[in-house]
């Protein structure tokens, strides 16, 4: 047990986060398990949609986010889709209800996390950690 | 609470906690079926405790509860962590292990769903209280898991029938 | 209980568990009066099939959902109790869905909204014990074949 408590993420820099959920409950959840990660926080973004979340992606350095799939105005895929991939790009996972093969695999494909709803926040913590640790793109 | 063995082995019963900053010292709970046993354990002040709980609610017969508070998860946690902070832990430090919470059978067999409803308190619980679960291996069938936590180092260790490993 | 309602009953359970953080019971077969539920909420989605998800529940269910998401007390979860049980709606439909229409069904979930839209007579439905409260969850797919 002590292995694993040694304050995660220690070595990095604190993390730029994006929550992009529509839910302000879903965001406030995630919020609050971040926070009790132990990881180091920087500033934590929130978006209530993908052009919304577009926009903060576009002016603020994150580095971590977390994108739900089923929004108004632009979903989580699309938004990513517009995102595209680069090496200094944020690490994404993506945090839907949505329990389908189909989505999973397209997400997979993408080459994000996929962290399925409802989920404990032990899920998270453990998700967060391993796209942190994933190599770089 | 815990009876000792000359090997520092101290086996925690049901409805029953033990809390030690003794180097040495092992605490164990045997044969968990749908009980919890919860493991606690600050790495700074090296203080541990572990909890063999088998119910969830207080609450759910306030005249039996009434002076048997570790026989409860929402109110034996609570205690196994104020036991623990008496020997110097802080809640930010301290790391939380859970083993236990698994169903007696199927549906007809287990309609009290007790273990299930053990785990959803605990999570319950901690969360309110801004706390994570950093190891555990819960829920599923008759199945019977030993939990043992070293005070010295803060491993914890799981034992079932089939296995056996660090938690 | 038709395939329909199993699926139901599994979704909620887990979404109530796991993220209520609420012990659900056994289904119940005698439904309670409207009046017993007053929160409710539906969901709407598109896609290779359109139907909506509607959830009912107790008002101590409603008042515990915002509690136990937010870890929070009383009053300070009450700004965010209809917030609390549209994610629940949603995610019982989104764990519901793929079982009922298959995982290979692209589907489309709007917002949730307040309230219980008109139901055809189709509705699956199922009710369950949620600690010491109850939560109706109702799917209406027009157009699909009662299971």
């Amino acid at each position: 047990m002590i292995d694993r408590a040694e304050a995660p993420g220690a070595d990095r820099g604190p993390l730029c986060v994006l929550v992009v959920d529509d839910s302000r409950v879903m965001r406030a959840m995630i919020i609050r398990t971040l926070r009790l990660t132990g990881l180091s926080l920087g500033t934590v973004h929130e978006a209530a949609d993908g052009l919304a979340g577009l926009d903060i992606l576009e002016t603020e350095p994150v580095t971590l986010a977390l994108v739900d799939i089923n929004m108004p105005r632009l979903s989580g895929l699309d938004m990513l889709a517009r995102l595209g991939r680069s090496a200094t790009g944020p690490r994404v996972i993506v945090v839907s209800s949505d329990g389908s093969d189909a989505r999973a695999s397209q997400v997979l494909q993408m080459g994000h996390g996929f962290l399925h709803k409802p989920f404990a926040p032990e899920d998270l913590r453990d998700a967060v950690l391993r796209a942190l640790d994933a190599p770089g793109r | 609470m815990a009876a000792a063995r000359a090997t520092g082995e101290r086996i925690v019963g049901v409805g029953a906690m033990c809390v030690s900053n003794t180097p040495g010292e092992r605490l164990v709970a045997h044969a968990l079926g749908s009980c919890l046993g919860v493991a606690v354990f600050d790495p700074v002040a090296r203080v541990g405790g572990l909890l063999h709980v088998p119910l969830p609610a207080s609450t759910d017969d306030r005249d039996r509860s009434r002076g048997r508070p570790l026989e409860y998860v929402d109110t034996g946690v609570p205690a196994l962590f104020r036991d623990c902070y008496r020997l110097g832990a802080t809640k930010a430090r301290l790391r939380v292990a859970v083993a236990g919470g698994a169903s007696a059978g199927d549906a007809t067999a287990d309609g009290f769903q007790i273990g299930k409803r053990n785990l959803v308190m605990l999570r319950k619980l901690l969360w309110k209280n801004g706390v994570l679960i950093h190891a555990h291996d819960v829920g599923g069938t008759r199945v019977w898991r030993t939990i043992s936590l070293d005070v010295a180092t803060g491993r914890v260790w799981l034992k079932t029938p089939e296995r056996e490993g660090e938690l | 209980m038709t395939d329909n309602a199993i699926a139901l009953r599994v979704a909620a359970t887990l979404a109530f568990e796991e993220l209520g953080l609420l012990s659900v019971g056994s289904a119940v077969d005698t439904p309670s009066a409207l009046e017993a539920l007053p929160a409710a909420v539906s969901v709407a989605f598109d896609g290779a099939h359109a139907g909506c998800l509607t959830l009912r529940v107790s008002d101590d269910v409603f008042r515990a959902l915002a509690e136990n998401m937010l870890g929070l007390d009383g009053p300070d979860a009450e700004p965010w109790r209809w917030d609390a049980l549209g994610e629940m709606a949603n995610v019982i439909c989104g764990n519901a869905l793929p079982y009922i229409l298959g995982t290979h069904a692209y589907l489309t979930l709007a917002p949730p909204a307040r309230g219980a839209p008109p139901l055809s007579r189709a509705a699956s439905h199922v009710e369950l014990e949620v600690e010491s409260g109850r939560a109706r969850i109702l799917l209406d797919l027009p157009g699909e074949r009662r299971q």
